[in-house]
């Protein structure tokens, strides 16, 4: 176990403002508008063009890791960023674009980018890129999250880029090659199912990404140390693809050691113009550093960050910035950290301890230099989303020990001060080994931070992991779990050697209810004769006799839309496999430089592909209602139930009532039903409610682990929404448990918002879910009015207990919480920012949420995701009960509900 | 007849008339139209915002001409029309080809102005109320969408 020899590890005393110019650079951060770089679609499409790319059936590993060379050794060396734009108006309807340039004083110690632009935006035509082409001209202009593009750019896309990918898009591909002419086939295929929205959607046209690269190669060895070792096995075998293989290990690394020379060389250049004596000393280091990593090995916490980063911006060219993550880097980087202090002569610990705090603080800025492609329609699922590039610390090491050292400390700190949405800060916690005082800091970063880090059980999700045993026969399937690091917004992953693609499909499981209470029919595409069947006909339920028939037919249709889903998602990798080959990816992984086989072909250890369900709790308080009234206790019929359901609760039309009811209208009904004091509701630790809720979590696990993905893996199943919960609560129609059509569906693997009054309960039934079917994560949102002064220590023992509770096994039948997540900020100052933005502009600007998985601004957000958050159950700790508070009202526009 | 600035203000003023009331047949007649008058030299100088609209089909004489078949339809099937782009030309085929490489079917202009106009709420919103369907290559529908955004923003025309 590491130990921690600093007195404050929290360093309290320490602020941005004392780290030279960080606190303007950040300010130039919060400030600045993501701006459209056109660097790597343009190099990509020349390179593409040159060599005929275009007119092949198949892509090779081989000709895109010469593509990625190319683009390396022509991208612009960014040392210095200098110019920014800002919003200074609202824009939109028609204004002329109102972002301004501005200057920045660049200072980071970290040179080179994600793209040329200082908070830039990456595009790859090959997956999504050319779905931003209709909003070219009107990108900058957008009210929510503008874009800065200028007009020769905007030319440049639209005339020598986009259109040599028009049907060269991994959509695209896949569509011509699994479904043509799928138009003339009766129904629904998959790819309409996915463009209804309503069903499923699947993330392979957007990108694969989510994973945890092993850095540690790169750090010990060196670039070359990898090359070397390509070089080796190259020269051992006579395998025509493994040579090919190795032979693109050895193009992109050169490629990447060319760009770190670049920016030594760039670095050189700017010294040698450089007037100021500090500045010039700088940029030297910085050409120094870049000379030696990620060539050779690290020797220093700063080396090592400068390999890391170098190896990320490689990474992000190739792999889209959507989940894909850092993992582990307060154990990978360590030894490196421990090397300072051995080194620090006769400075104090404390001293190399801020040193350590003050670089990760810029590092952390630089991996916030980019943000992802956002159309207006991907504003409405996603509104607001970072890259969640996740960072894991803490919990334990692959021996089961004591993992969390200074730099754990180190990396809190940095976040705690720099408060920004990316990184995703992910902390682990176990509760045998890791220290009470430790806990306690990640309740003191949250309650300062108000949103950050997660906090993530280790023995429930080591147990979880470990019980998938999809590891190979030389693997060590303890070890692997121990050492998972968390993917995007909280999906566990074996550390550089899990090829997860943890979002691979998301599914609104309120579409398996819609198909069942229809019979295989969905409100979305019609109910009439005429009206497409698409899932299979199960039976009319006014005619079931018993609440097991309705959930044998829900049961059906579940696994039809895993198996519509399962079966469009291996359709896209298959296209990946052919036409998107990852050789940047695999020479950061443990498993494909041994096989001489590329991670898209199945390289990796573990091969698994994620599914995160979205309307868990909605679902099960649905099947819980029906349960309740329509088979238990025989007051509402199934076809009253249903009728209600279609005409959204209306107050004019009544239903039968045998019993005593005076009240006997579709509104009254909906009262019934949403009333957590008549109905009973998952969260409230009732048996009846929790029961559905774990019987569905077990039954779509099993549903899933059956399929097979397109690399020989399994399935995964999780519980974390984003603000998905939210567009596909706009897009669904009423539900048994009382929800209304349109309205957001509870957020990852939380009960309905104000349902469970107790917090305590809420908890209890959530960490009664079993974690073994739960190993792609969950993400369970937790909203605490703050304290009344930041440092109450009762308010902090009572929130560490808390978290131990749900993470507890003492009870033999719960398996103990998976993930906890928080918000630390009242509904007042929720309000504030949402209806007065400009009233608290310093508020509005950082105001950091945890939303379903990922942490985003507040301001950010769309108004329906605003609400989402605002309307959550709110407890006071003393109390453990919630508070009792009115909805957030949206205001009327032109499409209904908007605000 | 070659196109003038006559003409073409002629035409467009017939066209655009109907502010507020765009179909479909307007935008495309309207586009066909943009892309006639931006080869000629005397159109353009009197009306110098359609300049190289025209490279929206040929951008250069290095990169390949636009090539793309579009069926625009309603939703009962009643209705077609269809528009090719080959060799920098755009024209109204005489028969609908059995291949295209996009199809929009929409309840009516309105809900294909809409659609293709605004953002991504009414993307959300066609799908909700289930009026525009596309099938085929939804990249044709990406690049139309902007020559259509363009030509209304070069024309100072309401969309």
């Amino acid at each position: 176990m590491p130990e921690i020899l600093v007195s404050d590890p929290s360093l309290k005393d320490v602020h941005i403002s004392q780290f030279g110019g960080l606190a303007k650079l950040t300010d130039a951060y919060f400030k600045a508008v993501p701006q459209v770089c056109i660097e790597r679609p343009l190099l990509v499409t020349q390179f593409h063009r040159e060599s005929g790319l275009f007119k092949k059936n198949r892509i090779s590993i081989l000709d895109k890791a010469r593509a990625y060379r190319y683009v390396l050794e022509r991208r612009t060396p960014v040392v210095k960023h200098r110019v920014a734009y800002m919003k200074t108006g609202t824009g939109g309807n028609g204004e002329e674009p109102r972002l301004e340039e501005f200057k920045v004083s660049d200072c980071s110690p970290f040179a080179g980018s994600t793209t040329s632009k200082f908070k830039g935006v990456p595009l790859h035509p090959e997956l999504i890129g050319l779905m931003l082409w209709p909003e070219l001209g009107t990108m900058r202009e957008r009210e929510s999250n503008p874009f800065q593009i200028s007009d020769h750019e905007i030319e440049m896309l639209n005339l020598h880029v986009f259109p040599h990918w028009m049907d060269f898009s991994i959509m695209e591909l896949a569509r011509a090659r699994y479904y043509p002419g799928s138009w003339h086939i009766p129904g629904l295929d998959d790819m309409k199912l996915l463009q209804n929205l309503v069903f499923f959607l699947t993330a392979k046209p957007l990108c694969i990404s989510h994973t945890i690269p092993d850095f540690s190669g790169a750090l010990k060895r060196g670039l070359s140390g990898i090359i070397e070792d390509a070089v080796d096995a190259m020269a051992a075998t006579a395998d025509q693809s493994k040579i090919e293989f190795y032979s693109a290990v050895i193009e992109v690394l050169q490629g990447i050691i060319a760009y770190a020379n670049r920016l030594a060389d760039r670095a050189k250049y700017l010294a040698g113009h450089e007037t100021s004596t500090d500045e010039k000393e700088r940029l030297l280091e910085i050409a120094r550093i870049y000379g030696k990593v990620p060539a050779g090995p690290a020797e220093t916490l700063r080396e090592g960050l400068t390999t890391v980063w170098v190896c990320w911006n490689a990474i992000l060219l190739e792999n889209p910035n959507v989940g894909i993550s850092l993992g582990r880097l307060d154990q990978l980087l360590y030894p490196l950290y421990e090397k300072d202090q051995d080194a620090r002569g006769s400075r104090s610990r404390e001293d190399v301890f801020r040193d350590a705090v003050e670089l990760l603080c810029h590092f952390w800025l630089k991996i916030g230099d980019h943000v992802p492609i956002m159309t207006e329609t991907a504003e409405q699922l996603f509104g607001g989303t970072g890259a969640n590039q996740a960072v894991t610390i803490g919990g334990v090491d692959k021996q089961g020990e004591d993992a969390v050292s200074e730099l754990t400390y180190a990396m809190l700190r940095a976040i705690e001060l720099m408060q920004l949405r990316d990184p995703n800060l992910n902390a682990r916690y176990h509760l045998e080994k890791n220290s009470r005082d430790y806990l306690n800091r990640l309740c003191e970063v949250n309650i300062n931070t108000g949103a950050t880090p997660a906090i993530h059980n280790d023995i429930a999700i080591i147990e979880a992991l470990h019980s998938k045993g999809d590891v190979p026969p030389d693997g060590d399937p303890l070890e692997y779990a121990r050492d998972y690091g968390i993917v995007g917004c909280v999906e566990p992953g074996s550390n550089g050697r899990h090829y997860a693609h943890s979002a691979s499909i998301l599914l609104n499981l309120s579409s398996a209810l819609e198909l069942t209470i229809y019979n295989g029919k969905h409100r979305r595409t019609g109910l009439d004769e005429s009206a497409p069947q698409i899932g299979p006909t199960t039976g009319d339920p006014a005619r079931f006799s018993t609440f097991d028939e309705f959930l044998e037919a829900f049961k059906k249709q579940i696994l039809w839309l895993v198996d519509r889903a399962t079966r469009l998602n291996n359709n896209f990798g298959k296209t990946h496999q052919d036409f998107y080959p990852t050789p940047i990816l695999s020479s950061f992984f443990e498993g494909p430089m041994e096989k001489g086989k590329d991670l898209i072909q199945g390289g990796a250890l573990i091969n698994s592909s994620g599914v995160a369900i979205i309307g868990l709790a909605d679902v099960a308080d649905s099947l819980t209602a029906i349960q309740e009234w329509v088979f238990q206790k025989e007051r509402v019929s199934f076809s009253d139930l249903r009728a209600a359901l279609t005409d959204d609760f209306a107050e004019e039309n009544t239903y039968y009532d045998n019993i005593d009811e005076m009240d006997k209208s579709h509104a009254a009904l909906q009262k019934l039903l949403s009333d957590y004091a008549r109905t009973p509701k998952f969260g409230n630790s009732i048996e009846m409610a929790d029961e559905n809720a774990r019987y569905l979590v077990r039954m779509i696990d099993e549903a899933f682990a059956q399929k097979q993905n397109y690399r020989g893996g399994r399935y995964r199943v999780g519980y974390w929404t984003m603000t998905i919960h939210c567009a596909f609560g706009k897009l669904t129609e009423a539900l048994p448990n009382g929800r209304k059509a349109r309205e957001n569906f509870a957020s990852g693997i939380t009960p309905v918002s104000k349902v469970t009054p107790e917090l305590t309960d809420a908890l209890n039934s959530v960490g009664s879910l079993p974690c073994r079917a739960l190993s792609s994560g969950v993400a369970l949102n937790i909203k605490f009015t703050p304290p009344d002064e930041k440092n109450d220590p009762k308010y902090l023992n009572r929130f560490a207990s808390m978290v131990e509770t749900y993470f507890g096994k003492n009870d033999p039948s719960r398996s103990g919480g998976v993930e906890i997540q928080f918000n630390i900020v009242d509904h007042e100052t929720f309000l504030k920012v949402a209806n007065e933005p400009e009233k608290y502009p310093e508020l509005a600007e950082r105001l950091l949420v945890r939303v379903s998985g990922y942490t985003a601004y507040f301001k950010d957000l769309n108004r329906r995701m605003q609400k989402e958050i605002i309307d959550r159950t709110e407890y006071v700790l003393k109390t453990d009960r919630m508070r009792n508070l009115p909805p957030f009202p949206l205001t009327g526009t032109a499409t209904g509900d908007e605000g | 007849m070659s196109i003038t600035p006559t003409t073409f203000e002629a035409t467009l003023h017939k066209l655009s008339s109907g502010a507020g009331d765009f179909t479909l047949d307007t935008l495309l007649d309207l586009m066909g139209l943009a892309f006639e008058a931006s080869q000629s030299p005397v159109v353009v100088l009197f009306f110098p915002q359609l300049k190289d609209y025209h490279k929206h089909l040929k951008p250069e004489e290095k990169e390949p001409a636009f090539h793309g078949v579009y069926v625009f339809g309603t939703k009962d099937g009643g209705v077609e029309e269809c528009r090719v782009f080959k060799d920098g030309e755009m024209f109204e085929p005489t028969y609908i080809p059995e291949k295209w490489n996009i199809k929009v079917a929409f309840k009516d202009d309105q809900a294909f102005w809409k659609f293709l106009f605004s953002g991504g709420q009414d993307i959300m919103e066609a799908v909700l109320v289930n009026d525009v369907e596309v099938f085929g290559n939804l990249n044709y529908l990406y690049k139309f969408g902007y020559m259509a955004k363009d030509l209304m923003t070069r024309l100072g025309l309401p969309h």
